[in-house]
């Protein structure tokens, strides 16, 4: 697991993508940009998250940045970085 | 790398942002609302499908308080929403005189400019209303909104868009001009 930034009372009710984006968040405005980065790893995103992410910053960045892409490759197909969608 | 730059953090905070929006959606409380509002839709649907004039009125003034009182956050808002119920007080209140053919001649006859007139009939403070209002709740569907609120705003256009139409064939009632037989049920003012 990443560094946790939070204690256990600031995440509860909290789903897992909830956590990855709050311990993120407390790490970012920790300025520890890799932590911030390895909760957002972490993180389930959603299919159209990832879509835009890819629209925002190109496919490489995708890549590059090693984000869960498994919704999206539900959803588009596992092409879905080579394709333009 | 691409983290710590002004970009990377932006990235950081739209991603979050949708993961919390996400974990949101599957809380009770959010399906819960969501239902809620799909209720709402469908009660719009069925005062649109009613024929009711009256009734189309009366329930989109309900929503414009509710969004007065409940959910102004901006000036903009505030003004928009103030200008519209202010508008369909107007229309609330020159409504009956389409049921009486005489007090209707002398609103046609004071509607006499070209561009107070849509055909053959006057463009009075009710047509004024459904139009703008229409036009307003089209502001608000390019708006950032959840889905099932989009949906009671497209309800509520599409009722403007009925109010409008039944309005029309009242109006040519009023004035015995072709074409004005109706087909809806008729109007309750109040």
């Amino acid at each position: 697991m990443p560094k946790s930034y939070l204690s256990d009372e600031e995440k509860v009710g909290l789903d897992h993508n909830g956590i990855c984006a709050v311990e993120s968040a407390a790490a970012a405005r920790a300025g520890d940009h890799e932590t911030e980065w390895e909760w957002l790893r972490l993180a389930d995103l959603p299919a159209h998250s990832l879509l835009s992410a890819k629209h925002r910053n190109g496919a490489d960045w995708i890549r590059k940045m090693g984000l869960k892409t498994d919704a999206a490759e539900k959803a588009y197909g596992n092409d879905w970085l080579e394709r333009d969608i | 790398m691409e983290t710590t730059g002004s970009k990377g953090i932006f990235e950081g905070l739209l991603l979050r942002e949708d993961l919390l929006m996400e974990s949101r959606a599957a809380t009770p409380a959010s399906r819960n609302l969501q239902k809620a509002r799909g209720e709402i839709h469908e009660f719009l649907k069925s005062v649109g499908k009613s024929g009711d004039i009256g009734a189309i009125v009366s329930t989109e003034k309900m929503l414009l308080q509710n969004d007065l009182d409940r959910h102004t956050n901006s000036r903009a808002m505030k003004t928009s929403l103030e200008g519209g119920l202010k508008e369909l007080q107007a229309a609330e209140t020159s409504l009956h005189l389409v049921q009486n053919p005489a007090l209707y001649r002398a609103v046609d006859e004071s509607h006499g400019h070209p561009k107070s007139r849509v055909g053959p009939l006057p463009k009075d403070a009710v047509r004024q209303f459904f139009k703008s209002h229409a036009a307003r709740l089209l502001n608000q569907d390019k708006s950032r909104l959840e889905e099932d609120e989009k949906k009671i705003v497209d309800a509520r256009k599409d009722n403007m868009r009925a109010a409008e139409r039944i309005y029309a064939v009242l109006q040519r009632q009023a004035l015995g001009l072709e074409g004005a037989k109706s087909k809806d049920k008729g109007m309750s003012l109040e």
